[in-house]
Protein backbone atom coordinates (compact mmCIF):
# COMPACT_ATOMS: atom_id res chain seq x y z
CA UNK A 1 0.00 0.00 0.00
CA UNK A 2 0.98 3.35 -1.01
CA UNK A 3 0.64 6.14 1.46
CA UNK A 4 1.55 9.57 1.15
CA UNK A 5 2.47 11.33 4.92
CA UNK A 6 1.82 14.72 6.02
CA UNK A 7 5.32 14.95 6.22
CA UNK A 8 5.43 17.00 2.36
CA UNK A 9 2.09 18.82 2.64
CA UNK A 10 2.28 21.19 5.46
CA UNK A 11 3.47 23.82 3.75
CA UNK A 12 0.80 23.22 0.69
CA UNK A 13 3.81 23.28 -1.35
CA UNK A 14 5.37 20.03 -2.77
CA UNK A 15 7.98 19.04 -5.53
CA UNK A 16 7.79 16.08 -7.61
CA UNK A 17 10.53 14.35 -8.99
CA UNK A 18 11.54 10.57 -10.76
CA UNK A 19 14.38 8.46 -10.70
CA UNK A 20 14.61 6.07 -12.96
CA UNK A 21 17.00 3.10 -13.07
CA UNK A 22 17.78 0.82 -15.96
CA UNK A 23 19.46 -1.76 -15.59
CA UNK A 24 22.66 -2.79 -18.50
CA UNK A 25 24.68 -6.53 -18.88
CA UNK A 26 27.12 -7.20 -20.93
CA UNK A 27 26.77 -9.10 -23.89
CA UNK A 28 27.61 -12.48 -22.56
CA UNK A 29 24.44 -11.98 -19.98
CA UNK A 30 27.12 -10.68 -17.07
CA UNK A 31 25.71 -7.73 -15.31
CA UNK A 32 26.82 -4.13 -16.26
CA UNK A 33 25.61 -1.41 -14.91
CA UNK A 34 22.57 0.53 -13.63
CA UNK A 35 21.82 3.41 -15.63
CA UNK A 36 20.28 6.33 -13.14
CA UNK A 37 18.61 9.37 -14.16
CA UNK A 38 16.62 11.73 -12.57
CA UNK A 39 14.00 14.18 -14.55
CA UNK A 40 14.67 16.92 -11.43
CA UNK A 41 17.24 19.35 -13.27
CA UNK A 42 20.34 18.91 -11.02
CA UNK A 43 21.61 15.57 -9.80
CA UNK A 44 19.69 14.17 -6.96
CA UNK A 45 21.72 11.76 -4.30
CA UNK A 46 19.13 9.39 -2.79
CA UNK A 47 20.18 6.61 -0.51
CA UNK A 48 23.46 7.11 -1.22
CA UNK A 49 23.24 6.95 -4.67
CA UNK A 50 23.43 9.67 -7.74
CA UNK A 51 21.26 9.93 -9.95
CA UNK A 52 22.06 11.90 -13.22
CA UNK A 53 19.83 14.99 -14.44
CA UNK A 54 18.35 14.40 -18.01
CA UNK A 55 15.57 15.72 -19.89
CA UNK A 56 13.16 12.61 -19.53
CA UNK A 57 10.12 12.19 -19.60
CA UNK A 58 7.45 8.98 -19.52
CA UNK A 59 4.08 8.89 -20.30
CA UNK A 60 0.89 7.72 -18.72
CA UNK A 61 1.48 4.82 -16.59
CA UNK A 62 -1.46 2.52 -15.72
CA UNK A 63 -2.16 -0.05 -13.66
CA UNK A 64 -4.89 -2.78 -14.10
CA UNK A 65 -6.04 -5.43 -12.21
CA UNK A 66 -6.52 -7.90 -15.23
CA UNK A 67 -3.46 -9.68 -16.07
CA UNK A 68 -2.32 -7.96 -19.77
CA UNK A 69 1.00 -6.07 -19.77
CA UNK A 70 1.43 -2.71 -18.70
CA UNK A 71 3.62 -0.56 -20.49
CA UNK A 72 5.32 2.45 -20.09
CA UNK A 73 7.16 4.78 -22.43
CA UNK A 74 10.17 6.80 -21.64
CA UNK A 75 11.59 9.54 -23.82
CA UNK A 76 14.99 10.27 -22.87
CA UNK A 77 17.18 13.37 -24.72
CA UNK A 78 20.00 11.62 -26.86
CA UNK A 79 21.53 15.37 -28.00
CA UNK A 80 24.54 14.67 -26.53
CA UNK A 81 25.05 10.70 -27.58
CA UNK A 82 26.58 10.13 -24.56
CA UNK A 83 23.44 7.81 -23.67
CA UNK A 84 23.37 5.87 -27.18
CA UNK A 85 27.38 4.74 -27.01
CA UNK A 86 26.27 2.93 -23.31
CA UNK A 87 23.35 1.58 -24.97
CA UNK A 88 24.52 0.23 -28.12
CA UNK A 89 27.54 -1.56 -26.30
CA UNK A 90 25.25 -3.07 -23.60
CA UNK A 91 22.65 -5.23 -23.53
CA UNK A 92 19.71 -3.66 -22.57
CA UNK A 93 16.21 -6.06 -23.43
CA UNK A 94 14.62 -8.17 -20.53
CA UNK A 95 16.50 -6.51 -18.11
CA UNK A 96 14.68 -4.45 -15.08
CA UNK A 97 13.80 -1.47 -14.85
CA UNK A 98 12.63 0.64 -11.81
CA UNK A 99 10.52 4.09 -11.73
CA UNK A 100 10.49 5.72 -8.27
CA UNK A 101 8.56 8.45 -7.16
CA UNK A 102 10.21 11.14 -4.75
CA UNK A 103 7.51 14.10 -3.22
CA UNK A 104 9.71 16.68 -0.99
CA UNK A 105 9.25 20.15 0.25
CA UNK A 106 11.44 22.29 -1.81
CA UNK A 107 13.84 23.88 1.33
CA UNK A 108 13.57 27.97 2.00
CA UNK A 109 16.60 29.99 1.41
CA UNK A 110 16.67 33.41 3.23
CA UNK A 111 14.08 35.34 2.15
CA UNK A 112 12.37 32.90 0.25
CA UNK A 113 10.36 30.96 1.34
CA UNK A 114 10.33 28.08 -0.95
CA UNK A 115 13.28 28.67 -2.49
CA UNK A 116 17.01 27.47 -4.11
CA UNK A 117 18.34 26.13 -0.88
CA UNK A 118 20.48 23.31 -0.20
CA UNK A 119 21.39 22.68 -3.80
CA UNK A 120 25.07 23.20 -3.27
CA UNK A 121 26.42 19.89 -1.52
CA UNK A 122 30.43 18.43 -2.15
CA UNK A 123 31.03 21.56 -3.94
CA UNK A 124 28.56 21.01 -6.94
CA UNK A 125 24.84 21.55 -7.55
CA UNK A 126 23.12 18.52 -6.18
CA UNK A 127 19.84 18.02 -4.30
CA UNK A 128 20.15 15.32 -1.41
CA UNK A 129 17.05 13.69 -0.77
CA UNK A 130 17.77 13.35 3.19
CA UNK A 131 17.87 16.92 3.76
CA UNK A 132 14.19 17.72 2.85
CA UNK A 133 11.32 16.15 3.91
CA UNK A 134 10.21 13.81 1.46
CA UNK A 135 8.30 10.84 0.76
CA UNK A 136 9.27 8.29 -1.86
CA UNK A 137 7.66 4.80 -3.28
CA UNK A 138 8.03 3.09 -6.13
CA UNK A 139 5.78 3.59 -8.76
CA UNK A 140 7.06 1.36 -11.80
CA UNK A 141 8.39 -1.66 -11.74
CA UNK A 142 9.08 -3.80 -14.68
CA UNK A 143 11.91 -4.92 -17.73
CA UNK A 144 12.88 -3.02 -20.75
CA UNK A 145 11.09 -4.01 -23.75
CA UNK A 146 12.98 -2.67 -26.59
CA UNK A 147 14.12 0.85 -27.71
CA UNK A 148 14.00 3.17 -30.37
CA UNK A 149 16.62 5.51 -31.14
CA UNK A 150 16.72 8.64 -33.22
CA UNK A 151 19.22 11.80 -33.40
CA UNK A 152 17.39 13.42 -30.71
CA UNK A 153 15.88 11.43 -28.35
CA UNK A 154 15.69 7.34 -27.69
CA UNK A 155 12.49 6.10 -26.55
CA UNK A 156 12.97 2.96 -24.24
CA UNK A 157 9.40 0.77 -23.76
CA UNK A 158 9.28 -0.91 -20.53
CA UNK A 159 6.52 -3.58 -19.35
CA UNK A 160 5.45 -4.83 -16.50
CA UNK A 161 7.05 -8.30 -15.77
CA UNK A 162 3.90 -9.97 -16.69
CA UNK A 163 5.18 -9.54 -20.15
CA UNK A 164 7.29 -12.45 -20.04
CA UNK A 165 4.24 -14.76 -19.40
CA UNK A 166 2.48 -14.18 -22.90
CA UNK A 167 5.97 -14.76 -24.65
CA UNK A 168 5.52 -17.74 -27.08
CA UNK A 169 7.94 -20.71 -25.78
CA UNK A 170 10.58 -20.88 -28.85
CA UNK A 171 9.70 -23.56 -31.77
CA UNK A 172 11.33 -26.06 -32.78
CA UNK A 173 11.00 -28.40 -36.27
CA UNK A 174 10.40 -31.95 -36.25
CA UNK A 175 10.00 -34.31 -39.04
CA UNK A 176 8.19 -36.67 -37.70
CA UNK A 177 4.12 -36.79 -37.93
CA UNK A 178 3.82 -38.98 -34.97
CA UNK A 179 4.95 -36.10 -32.61
CA UNK A 180 2.75 -33.41 -34.09
CA UNK A 181 0.27 -33.10 -30.74
CA UNK A 182 3.47 -33.44 -28.50
CA UNK A 183 5.17 -30.15 -31.09
CA UNK A 184 1.86 -28.45 -30.78
CA UNK A 185 2.14 -28.28 -27.16
CA UNK A 186 5.44 -27.02 -26.94
CA UNK A 187 5.12 -24.48 -29.42
CA UNK A 188 1.61 -22.99 -28.00
CA UNK A 189 1.69 -19.82 -26.11
CA UNK A 190 1.33 -20.25 -22.58
CA UNK A 191 -1.32 -17.91 -20.49
CA UNK A 192 -1.23 -17.34 -17.25
CA UNK A 193 -4.32 -17.19 -15.44
CA UNK A 194 -6.64 -16.76 -18.73
CA UNK A 195 -8.54 -19.64 -20.74
CA UNK A 196 -6.76 -21.00 -23.69
CA UNK A 197 -8.12 -19.16 -27.23
CA UNK A 198 -9.77 -21.57 -29.01
CA UNK B 1 34.38 27.23 -19.99
CA UNK B 2 34.84 30.82 -20.75
CA UNK B 3 33.73 33.61 -19.37
CA UNK B 4 32.30 36.41 -21.72
CA UNK B 5 31.48 38.79 -18.68
CA UNK B 6 33.39 41.53 -19.91
CA UNK B 7 32.47 41.30 -23.43
CA UNK B 8 28.71 40.98 -22.91
CA UNK B 9 28.34 43.80 -19.99
CA UNK B 10 30.83 46.43 -21.49
CA UNK B 11 28.45 49.31 -22.83
CA UNK B 12 25.56 47.40 -22.75
CA UNK B 13 22.55 50.04 -22.49
CA UNK B 14 19.56 48.08 -20.70
CA UNK B 15 18.50 44.52 -20.50
CA UNK B 16 14.63 42.83 -20.48
CA UNK B 17 14.15 40.02 -18.57
CA UNK B 18 11.96 37.08 -18.72
CA UNK B 19 12.00 34.84 -16.28
CA UNK B 20 10.47 31.66 -14.49
CA UNK B 21 11.10 31.07 -11.51
CA UNK B 22 9.11 27.93 -9.79
CA UNK B 23 7.01 26.01 -12.81
CA UNK B 24 4.71 23.88 -12.13
CA UNK B 25 0.91 23.71 -11.46
CA UNK B 26 -1.97 24.54 -8.72
CA UNK B 27 -4.10 21.59 -7.90
CA UNK B 28 -7.76 22.54 -6.95
CA UNK B 29 -9.25 20.16 -4.41
CA UNK B 30 -12.90 20.48 -4.22
CA UNK B 31 -12.54 21.51 -0.13
CA UNK B 32 -11.10 24.79 -1.48
CA UNK B 33 -7.43 24.16 -0.21
CA UNK B 34 -4.70 24.40 -2.96
CA UNK B 35 -2.42 21.89 -3.51
CA UNK B 36 0.92 23.69 -5.24
CA UNK B 37 3.49 21.47 -7.32
CA UNK B 38 6.56 22.91 -8.17
CA UNK B 39 8.91 21.60 -10.77
CA UNK B 40 12.64 22.88 -11.01
CA UNK B 41 15.34 23.99 -8.19
CA UNK B 42 16.81 26.44 -11.05
CA UNK B 43 15.22 29.25 -11.61
CA UNK B 44 14.90 30.31 -15.84
CA UNK B 45 15.96 33.72 -17.47
CA UNK B 46 16.07 34.79 -21.14
CA UNK B 47 17.34 38.23 -21.07
CA UNK B 48 17.91 40.45 -23.75
CA UNK B 49 20.52 42.73 -23.60
CA UNK B 50 20.39 45.82 -25.48
CA UNK B 51 23.57 48.16 -27.05
CA UNK B 52 23.57 51.60 -28.34
CA UNK B 53 26.20 52.93 -30.42
CA UNK B 54 28.88 50.66 -30.31
CA UNK B 55 31.96 51.38 -31.88
CA UNK B 56 33.70 48.91 -34.32
CA UNK B 57 35.80 47.16 -32.01
CA UNK B 58 33.34 46.49 -29.49
CA UNK B 59 30.67 45.03 -31.99
CA UNK B 60 33.29 42.77 -33.68
CA UNK B 61 34.52 41.87 -30.23
CA UNK B 62 30.57 40.72 -29.60
CA UNK B 63 30.81 39.16 -32.82
CA UNK B 64 33.33 37.29 -32.41
CA UNK B 65 32.10 35.85 -29.00
CA UNK B 66 28.64 35.13 -30.05
CA UNK B 67 29.90 33.02 -33.39
CA UNK B 68 32.50 31.22 -31.60
CA UNK B 69 29.75 30.55 -28.54
CA UNK B 70 26.87 29.56 -30.86
CA UNK B 71 26.41 26.32 -29.59
CA UNK B 72 27.93 26.44 -26.14
CA UNK B 73 27.89 27.26 -22.80
CA UNK B 74 29.67 30.19 -21.43
CA UNK B 75 29.92 31.84 -18.21
CA UNK B 76 28.18 35.13 -17.74
CA UNK B 77 27.91 37.29 -14.28
CA UNK B 78 25.78 40.16 -14.33
CA UNK B 79 27.88 42.49 -12.30
CA UNK B 80 25.31 45.57 -11.73
CA UNK B 81 22.80 43.25 -11.17
CA UNK B 82 23.43 39.96 -9.11
CA UNK B 83 20.43 39.73 -7.97
CA UNK B 84 18.68 39.28 -11.14
CA UNK B 85 20.74 35.45 -11.41
CA UNK B 86 19.91 33.83 -8.20
CA UNK B 87 22.53 31.03 -9.27
CA UNK B 88 25.80 33.42 -9.15
CA UNK B 89 24.33 34.10 -5.16
CA UNK B 90 23.58 30.19 -4.62
CA UNK B 91 26.13 28.19 -6.54
CA UNK B 92 28.86 31.10 -7.68
CA UNK B 93 30.33 31.96 -10.75
CA UNK B 94 30.49 28.47 -12.08
CA UNK B 95 26.75 27.75 -11.99
CA UNK B 96 26.15 31.52 -13.97
CA UNK B 97 26.26 29.52 -17.40
CA UNK B 98 24.01 30.58 -20.37
CA UNK B 99 23.60 29.99 -23.99
CA UNK B 100 23.44 32.62 -26.83
CA UNK B 101 19.86 32.50 -28.15
CA UNK B 102 20.03 35.40 -30.73
CA UNK B 103 22.24 38.02 -31.85
CA UNK B 104 20.76 41.13 -33.93
CA UNK B 105 22.52 43.82 -34.91
CA UNK B 106 22.45 47.04 -37.36
CA UNK B 107 24.92 49.97 -38.01
CA UNK B 108 24.09 53.31 -39.93
CA UNK B 109 26.65 54.42 -42.70
CA UNK B 110 26.18 57.81 -41.14
CA UNK B 111 27.01 56.91 -37.84
CA UNK B 112 29.21 53.97 -38.25
CA UNK B 113 27.92 52.91 -35.02
CA UNK B 114 26.44 49.56 -33.90
CA UNK B 115 23.00 49.19 -32.16
CA UNK B 116 21.42 45.58 -31.62
CA UNK B 117 21.30 43.04 -29.04
CA UNK B 118 22.11 39.75 -27.94
CA UNK B 119 19.45 37.56 -26.26
CA UNK B 120 21.06 34.73 -23.78
CA UNK B 121 19.22 31.99 -21.96
CA UNK B 122 20.27 30.30 -18.61
CA UNK B 123 21.46 26.67 -18.97
CA UNK B 124 21.72 24.16 -16.32
CA UNK B 125 25.52 22.63 -17.92
CA UNK B 126 27.38 23.98 -15.14
CA UNK B 127 30.48 24.68 -14.79
CA UNK B 128 31.95 21.62 -12.33
CA UNK B 129 33.60 18.59 -13.31
CA UNK B 130 30.23 16.57 -12.92
CA UNK B 131 28.19 18.63 -15.00
CA UNK B 132 30.87 19.00 -17.49
CA UNK B 133 32.19 15.37 -17.56
CA UNK B 134 28.90 14.33 -18.75
CA UNK B 135 29.30 15.59 -22.77
CA UNK B 136 31.31 17.35 -25.02
CA UNK B 137 30.86 21.09 -26.36
CA UNK B 138 32.62 21.27 -29.85
CA UNK B 139 32.33 23.81 -31.50
CA UNK B 140 32.38 23.91 -35.52
CA UNK B 141 31.43 27.43 -37.39
CA UNK B 142 34.32 27.47 -39.59
CA UNK B 143 33.90 30.63 -42.36
CA UNK B 144 35.24 30.12 -45.64
CA UNK B 145 37.12 32.86 -47.10
CA UNK B 146 37.74 33.91 -50.90
CA UNK B 147 39.46 35.79 -52.64
CA UNK B 148 36.82 37.17 -55.19
CA UNK B 149 36.75 40.98 -54.85
CA UNK B 150 33.79 41.24 -57.43
CA UNK B 151 31.78 42.55 -55.00
CA UNK B 152 33.49 44.90 -53.27
CA UNK B 153 34.99 46.67 -56.47
CA UNK B 154 31.25 47.92 -57.54
CA UNK B 155 31.82 50.47 -54.58
CA UNK B 156 28.25 50.54 -54.12
CA UNK B 157 27.76 51.75 -50.45
CA UNK B 158 24.73 51.01 -48.31
CA UNK B 159 23.21 53.51 -45.74
CA UNK B 160 22.52 51.09 -43.33
CA UNK B 161 22.96 46.90 -42.59
CA UNK B 162 21.84 44.65 -40.45
CA UNK B 163 23.69 41.77 -39.03
CA UNK B 164 21.79 37.89 -37.79
CA UNK B 165 22.44 34.59 -38.09
CA UNK B 166 20.55 31.92 -39.35
CA UNK B 167 21.33 28.34 -37.89
CA UNK B 168 19.93 25.07 -37.04
CA UNK B 169 21.49 23.85 -33.90
CA UNK B 170 19.98 21.41 -31.81
CA UNK B 171 19.53 21.87 -28.25
CA UNK B 172 17.92 20.00 -25.42
CA UNK B 173 16.30 21.71 -22.50
CA UNK B 174 14.81 21.00 -19.02
CA UNK B 175 11.91 23.17 -18.08
CA UNK B 176 12.81 26.59 -19.48
CA UNK B 177 16.55 26.05 -19.47
CA UNK B 178 18.80 24.98 -22.19
CA UNK B 179 20.49 22.00 -21.30
CA UNK B 180 22.88 20.98 -24.39
CA UNK B 181 23.45 22.44 -27.19
CA UNK B 182 24.11 20.62 -30.51
CA UNK B 183 26.09 22.59 -33.19
CA UNK B 184 25.30 21.07 -36.35
CA UNK B 185 28.55 23.04 -38.36
CA UNK B 186 25.44 25.36 -39.78
CA UNK B 187 26.10 28.44 -38.52
CA UNK B 188 25.45 31.62 -41.22
CA UNK B 189 25.97 34.90 -41.56
CA UNK B 190 23.08 37.26 -42.97
CA UNK B 191 24.12 40.60 -44.12
CA UNK B 192 20.95 42.89 -44.68
CA UNK B 193 22.08 45.62 -47.11
CA UNK B 194 19.96 49.18 -47.22
CA UNK B 195 21.05 51.21 -49.92
CA UNK B 196 19.63 54.77 -51.35
CA UNK B 197 21.41 54.93 -54.77
CA UNK B 198 21.72 57.18 -58.07
CA UNK B 199 20.49 55.66 -60.99
CA UNK B 200 24.44 54.78 -62.21
CA UNK B 201 25.01 53.06 -59.36
CA UNK B 202 22.06 51.16 -59.32
CA UNK B 203 22.09 49.60 -62.39
CA UNK B 204 25.26 48.80 -62.00
CA UNK B 205 24.38 46.63 -58.23
CA UNK B 206 21.16 45.23 -60.01
CA UNK B 207 23.43 44.00 -63.26
CA UNK B 208 25.77 42.71 -60.33
CA UNK B 209 22.75 40.55 -58.76
CA UNK B 210 21.27 39.23 -61.98
CA UNK B 211 24.75 37.95 -63.01
CA UNK B 212 25.19 36.84 -59.03
CA UNK B 213 21.31 36.23 -58.01
CA UNK B 214 20.40 32.53 -56.57
CA UNK B 215 22.40 29.80 -55.42
CA UNK B 216 25.06 29.22 -58.24
CA UNK B 217 26.65 32.81 -57.96
CA UNK B 218 29.31 33.44 -54.91
CA UNK B 219 31.24 36.08 -54.10
CA UNK B 220 33.52 37.48 -51.61
CA UNK B 221 31.95 40.02 -48.66
CA UNK B 222 34.00 41.50 -45.62
CA UNK B 223 33.20 40.75 -42.16
CA UNK B 224 31.22 44.09 -41.70
CA UNK B 225 29.27 43.66 -44.95
CA UNK B 226 30.83 46.40 -47.02
CA UNK B 227 34.68 48.26 -47.88
CA UNK B 228 33.64 51.90 -45.93
CA UNK B 229 30.77 52.07 -43.90
CA UNK B 230 30.08 55.77 -44.95
CA UNK B 231 30.32 58.02 -47.90
CA UNK B 232 29.88 61.22 -46.05
CA UNK B 233 32.26 62.28 -43.73
CA UNK B 234 30.38 64.41 -41.16
CA UNK B 235 33.47 65.10 -38.97
CA UNK B 236 37.03 64.45 -39.98
CA UNK B 237 37.54 60.70 -38.68
CA UNK B 238 40.92 60.23 -40.54
CA UNK B 239 42.44 63.84 -40.19
CA UNK B 240 41.93 64.04 -36.58
CA UNK B 241 44.67 66.70 -35.38
CA UNK B 242 45.34 68.59 -32.09
CA UNK B 243 43.50 71.92 -33.65
CA UNK B 244 40.53 70.59 -34.95
CA UNK B 245 39.18 67.83 -32.56
CA UNK B 246 40.37 66.99 -28.65
CA UNK B 247 42.00 63.68 -28.44
CA UNK B 248 39.25 62.78 -25.93
CA UNK B 249 36.66 63.46 -28.10
CA UNK B 250 37.08 60.90 -31.17
CA UNK B 251 37.68 57.69 -29.67
CA UNK B 252 40.64 55.34 -31.87
CA UNK B 253 38.22 53.08 -32.23
CA UNK B 254 36.05 55.78 -34.92
CA UNK B 255 39.42 56.44 -36.70
CA UNK B 256 38.87 53.24 -39.24
CA UNK B 257 36.79 52.44 -42.16
CA UNK B 258 34.38 49.09 -42.45
CA UNK B 259 36.78 46.77 -43.27
CA UNK B 260 38.41 45.84 -40.01
CA UNK B 261 42.33 45.81 -41.39
CA UNK B 262 43.34 42.52 -42.55
CA UNK B 263 40.75 41.00 -42.12
CA UNK B 264 39.54 38.40 -44.94
CA UNK B 265 36.64 38.26 -47.69
CA UNK B 266 34.08 35.70 -46.21
CA UNK B 267 32.70 33.40 -49.29
CA UNK B 268 29.05 34.41 -49.55
CA UNK B 269 25.58 34.36 -52.18
CA UNK B 270 22.14 36.65 -52.43
CA UNK B 271 19.48 35.10 -50.97
CA UNK B 272 17.21 34.03 -53.58
CA UNK B 273 14.68 36.50 -54.21
CA UNK B 274 15.60 38.62 -51.87
CA UNK B 275 15.94 42.17 -53.59
CA UNK B 276 13.51 45.01 -53.88
CA UNK B 277 13.76 47.94 -54.70
CA UNK B 278 11.68 51.23 -55.85
CA UNK B 279 12.61 54.72 -57.14
CA UNK B 280 11.36 58.06 -55.31
CA UNK B 281 10.34 61.04 -57.23
CA UNK B 282 13.82 62.42 -56.97
CA UNK B 283 15.22 59.55 -59.41
CA UNK B 284 17.03 58.33 -56.30
CA UNK B 285 16.55 54.49 -55.69
CA UNK B 286 16.28 52.76 -52.47
CA UNK B 287 17.00 48.91 -52.35
CA UNK B 288 17.13 46.46 -49.95
CA UNK B 289 18.90 42.91 -50.32
CA UNK B 290 19.94 39.88 -48.19
CA UNK B 291 23.15 38.07 -48.46
CA UNK B 292 24.07 34.98 -46.96
CA UNK B 293 27.02 33.21 -46.11
CA UNK B 294 27.99 30.45 -48.34
CA UNK B 295 29.72 26.99 -47.70
CA UNK B 296 30.25 25.89 -50.95
CA UNK B 297 32.59 27.09 -53.97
Amino acid sequence: MKTITNNVRSNGSIAIIHLFELEMKNFDGTYKETLQFTDNDIFVNYDNEEYTPIQITFDKCVESVDMSANTIQLTVDNLNTELLATVLESEWRNNSARITRIIYTPKANGDYEFGNGNMMKDGYPQLDVSDVANDSYNIFNGIIDNIDISEKSINVNLGSRFVAWNKPYPSQSYNQRAFTEVIESMTAPIYWGRSVPA
Amino acid sequence: MDNLTNIIINKNAHYEVEEWIKQGEALKYSGGTEQRVVRGSIPSITIQINYNNLSQNDYVNLQNAYETHSATTFICKLIDDPEIDQRFTNLGLNGSVWVFKKFEFEALARSRLFTGFVELTTSLFFNFPQYQLLMNEMPKYAPITTTNTSFIDLEVEPKSIKYAYDTSNLLSSMGQSARYMKDKGNLFRIWTLSYLLEEENFFKLLKFYRQKGGLMGTFGIPLLGTQFLSKVDYYPHNNVDDNYVDDGYVDDDYVDDGHVEGSPLFLARFQNESIQYNKSVNNVYMIDLKIVESRTI
